[in-house]
């Protein structure tokens, strides 16, 4: 078991080598530097200052020699300096990264469980018009571009009825302090958290209704139901429980998603989190800062499917005899 | 309690407003007896067992006529809660296939406790015990690590055990085994059907029990129901209806149990196929092959025999080049293949080929049949123009209507399926035809059209035929020669008169001694050649005296 977890965590170094080899290779084969950019802002074509930023930078290196150091700093945590605010890229990732996980986790609980629940009602009651409304619904969802969703959700809930807060993580200038600080967080929380979920929670709701209505067709089912188990444990105790196996591999997959989509949702609701740091970053050809950003979404999205991996050895046993 | 414990009345059960699928049924089964339907699959038996513990599959299925009384209680007239409290307390069943019968992703112990939590019996500090006490009777050695277990890490016939344990853990007063043993081979047969009658002895139990294979039936049965599309086409006590079958479609059933005819006189010739000291051992640890070493003569049809786990389907997939050989040489012609680069052997694939024992799975399901064989005339090197003129051939060669070429795997049974397969198999112009367990799936008189249809295309196309089989009848009545396999080793080899009846390895002896209903169908382990009616009255517990283990 030790030995597989080991194994398991070598394999996804060597992808997340690959991952930082090939950004910073994607990232310089775009066309324009900071260098550029900088002398742009500060209005000067002097070809001369030009070169002196890129000495400064160490722009003016051979790229096997740049990502030599690149890596070599990595290794102490030191994702490099941003260019344009002159700070250290892990910090400004360190300042912001608490808000997309939370952003992304509070999306992907609500996904599971929403979806779950959706998905389960609509097998259990399949063909009555509870499970066609639900059908109708994950259709709905998972097919409208869901930054437009995001849109009409603010336009609905804060312009119209002003319940929610369009924008930002806290009311600026209300000065709230402990529980009211976190109330205010999750207030904001609500709008951005429920835009994110709704695609993957249709997605959940129609796996797990085609994989219950499968696994409701299953044999073992039958033979339980005749040794006279009632119709709730039936669907609890057999049908979901095994019917949750694919859905464990989807979520693996759909929480590295989450963290990657944030980049819109944070664009759409101004949510300060890594998403909108890229965002700026990507404008302003912030090397280090894109690249940093990038690293630590992978990291993340592999992790996560790390996390599932192990966690499906649990919840099959079959996987844990292979 | 006096009177039958079920007794259905004049029952139909329809599909909404069409032919009754099955057509006005009486029959009833006593304490402490056993009733078999028999028939084929379509003929409506399952359909019976279903509708008595109430669990007709779809919504669209209904009991459209009769009755059905369990110790005088009409169970159409039960409520859902009422029903629940008699399955699987005082109602029980077991199923074909114990693998897909048992949650795969629970432990046993959490499945079986399950049986007693559901009806609040038996109280939590007692379970325990009780079922280790249930799986004792079911034979299970350590009951304790079988209740640890996942359903995957037991074998088909101790899950079948399981099964049956946990049928039995509320004493129920009528078991209903729909076909319990299909799906196990044949020493594993004898042990599950002789633990039923075990625990009917004991238990005072009722047992109606579904099969199509008179074997089984003249092994177990008190009374015999036979049912062809839904009808009874005959019923009476099992000594009446084996010694002098009324009906035409019950002496077909009976006729197509194999009887017991070993050839003798081998083959003389140069072997086509020389397998020499295979090996194969699977994870650096489990040996399926050990030291194989197995010729096929031109024209013959050779036998493997074994049990699962035997390494009989191993070998099968070595000659084909599924399985890679640790060691050893496979002389094909002349040429080890073994020594032979990778484009040169597969030139050499269609010499060989497989039918394998479960059609369904082995047919794409969104193929038409005549796709399916197309893709194998056209790989094969067969011109356009010519394809589709073989490809009715095949079919003709098989015995099907051309009109299948348009049809899907599902429009047909189980037994067109497999000739689809088999046809599939000769697209491909093979000298050898392998045929894994290929009957085993197919009801009883199936199996009989099938091995006429083998010995046909036999002749026809001079084919040699491996034939792989667990059932010892089937393997001397068509074999040429067999060879016995046991644990990665062959144990025997010759004409199937001197393997099975002069110079019988002890194995063999074990396997014979396995086969239902000897007494009343010759097997060679009994005393005469010829079907032994007269000693029915007998007690049949030696048939299985061999393999059984010792009562816990």
């Amino acid at each position: 078991m030790l030995k597989t977890v080991v194994s398991e965590i070598a394999k996804r170094i060597v992808v997340i080598v690959f991952v930082i080899t090939g950004t910073f290779l994607l990232v310089r084969a775009a066309p324009g530097d900071p260098a550029s950019f900088i002398a742009g802002e500060a209005a000067s074509g002097d070809p001369e200052y030009i070169d002196y930023l890129r000495q400064q930078m160490g722009l003016d290196r051979s790229l096997p020699v740049q990502l030599g150091y690149y890596f070599r700093n990595l290794a102490s945590l030191d994702f490099g300096q941003s260019y344009r605010e002159g700070r250290p890229v892990f910090d400004m990732i360190a300042e912001r990264l608490p808000n997309t996980l939370i952003l992304a986790g509070a999306a992907f609980i609500l996904a599971l469980v929403m979806g779950t629940t959706a998905g389960f009602v609509a097998a259990v009651h399949r063909g009555r018009w509870i499970d066609r409304c639900i059908s109708i619904g994950s259709v709905l969802f998972f097919s409208s571009p869901y930054y437009w969703v995001a849109l009409l959700a603010i336009l609905l809930f804060s312009g119209k009825l002003g319940w929610l807060p369009s924008h930002g993580t806290q009311t600026i200038g209300a000065g709230y302090t402990g529980i009211a600080a976190i109330l205010d967080y999750l207030h904001h929380l609500v709008m951005p958290a429920m835009a994110s979920a709704l695609f993957t929670m249709a997605i959940y709701a129609r796996l797990v209704r085609a994989s219950m209505i499968d696994t409701a067709n299953a044999l073992f089912v039958k033979a339980a139901h005749a040794r006279g188990m009632a119709p709730s444990r039936l669907w609890f105790r057999h049908v979901l429980r095994t019917s949750l196996l694919p859905i464990t591999t989807m979520a693996g997959v759909q929480a590295g998603q989450l963290v990657a989509g944030t980049i819109l949702t944070e664009t759409v609701f101004a949510w300060p989190g890594i998403g909108r740091l890229m965002y700026d970053a990507l404008g302003s050809r912030d090397y280090n800062v894109v690249i940093g950003v990038f690293i630590v979404t992978s990291v993340i999205v592999i992790l996560a499917n790390l996390l599932v991996d192990i966690l499906y050895r649990f919840v099959d046993p079959r996987t844990r005899a292979a | 309690m006096a009177g039958p414990v079920l007794e259905v009345r004049d029952l139909f059960v329809s599909l909404r407003r069409e032919v009754p699928i099955v057509d006005n049924v009486t029959f009833s089964v006593e304490a402490g007896k056993t009733v078999c339907l028999v028939g084929e699959s379509g003929s409506g038996k399952s359909m019976i067992a279903n509708a008595v513990v109430g669990l007709l599959p779809g919504t669209r299925l209904a009991i459209t006529g009769g009755d059905i009384r369990f110790r005088g209680t009409s169970l159409p007239e039960l409520g859902p809660k009422a029903m629940r409290d008699l399955r699987g307390r005082r109602i029980s069943m077991i199923f074909q296939d114990p693998t897909s019968a048992l949650n795969p992703v629970r432990r046993i112990r959490t499945q079986f406790d399950e049986v007693f939590s559901a009806h609040g019996v038996e109280p939590e500090t007692g379970r325990e015990a009780r079922m280790r006490q249930l799986l004792e009777l079911a034979h299970l050695p350590n009951p304790r690590r079988i209740l640890d277990a996942y359903p995957f890490e037991l074998s088909g016939g101790q899950r079948q055990r399981v099964m049956i344990s946990m049928a039995m853990a509320l004493n129920p007063d009528l078991l209903i085994a729909d076909e319990p043993t299909t799906a196990l081979d044949v020493t594993t047969q004898a042990q599950v059907l002789q633990l039923i009658e075990e625990l009917k002895e004991n238990f005072g139990t009722a047992v109606l029990f579904i099969t199509h294979d008179f074997g089984v039936v003249a092994e177990i049965a008190d009374d015999v129901v036979v049912l062809r599309h839904g009808r009874i086409v005959e019923q009476g006590p099992l000594e009446g209806v084996l010694k002098n079958p009324r009906n035409d479609y019950t002496r077909t059933l009976i006729a197509a149990v194999p009887h017991w005819h070993p050839r003798s006189g081998a083959l003389d010739s140069d072997p086509l196929i020389s397998a020499r000291s295979l090996r194969k051992v699977f994870k650096g640890r489990f040996v399926a092959l050990d030291d194989v070493s197995i010729d096929l003569l031109p024209g013959e049809t050779l036998g493997i025999v074994g049990e699962s786990g035997s390494g009989k389907s191993t070998f099968a997939k070595c000659l084909i080049g599924l399985e890679e050989p640790d060691d050893g040489e496979l002389v094909v012609d002349g040429t080890d293949i073994m020594q032979l680069a990778l484009p040169q052997r597969r030139r050499r694939r269609h010499l060989m080929q497989m039918v394998f024992q479960d059609p369904t799975a082995a047919l794409n399901p969104r193929h038409t049949i005549g796709r399916t064989l197309m893709d194998v005339v056209r790989v094969n090197g067969c011109p356009r123009a010519a394809a589709n003129d073989k490809v009715l051939s095949l079919l003709d060669d098989v015995k099907l209507d051309r009109k299948f070429a348009d049809r899907f795997p599902h429009e047909l049974s189980g037994g067109q399926r497999q000739r689809v397969c088999i046809a599939r198999a000769l697209a491909a112009n093979p000298r050898v035809l392998i045929a894994d367990e290929a009957l085993s799936a197919l009801d009883v008189s199936v199996q009989k059209q099938m091995l006429k249809l083998f010995e046909d295309l036999k002749k026809k196309r001079d084919l040699t035929i491996v034939f792989i089989t667990h059932d010892l009848r089937v393997a001397a009545e068509i074999c040429d020669s067999i060879v016995v396999m046991r644990g990665g080793k062959t144990l025997a080899r010759g004409t199937p008169k001197d393997v099975l009846e002069t110079d019988r390895h002890r194995y063999v002896e074990e396997l014979l001694a396995a086969i239902p209903g000897q007494d009343w169908f010759s097997t060679g382990s009994a005393p005469s050649q010829l079907p032994t009616l007269e000693i029915a009255g007998q007690d049949n517990t030696h048939a299985c005296q061999d393999s059984r283990l010792p009562p816990g």
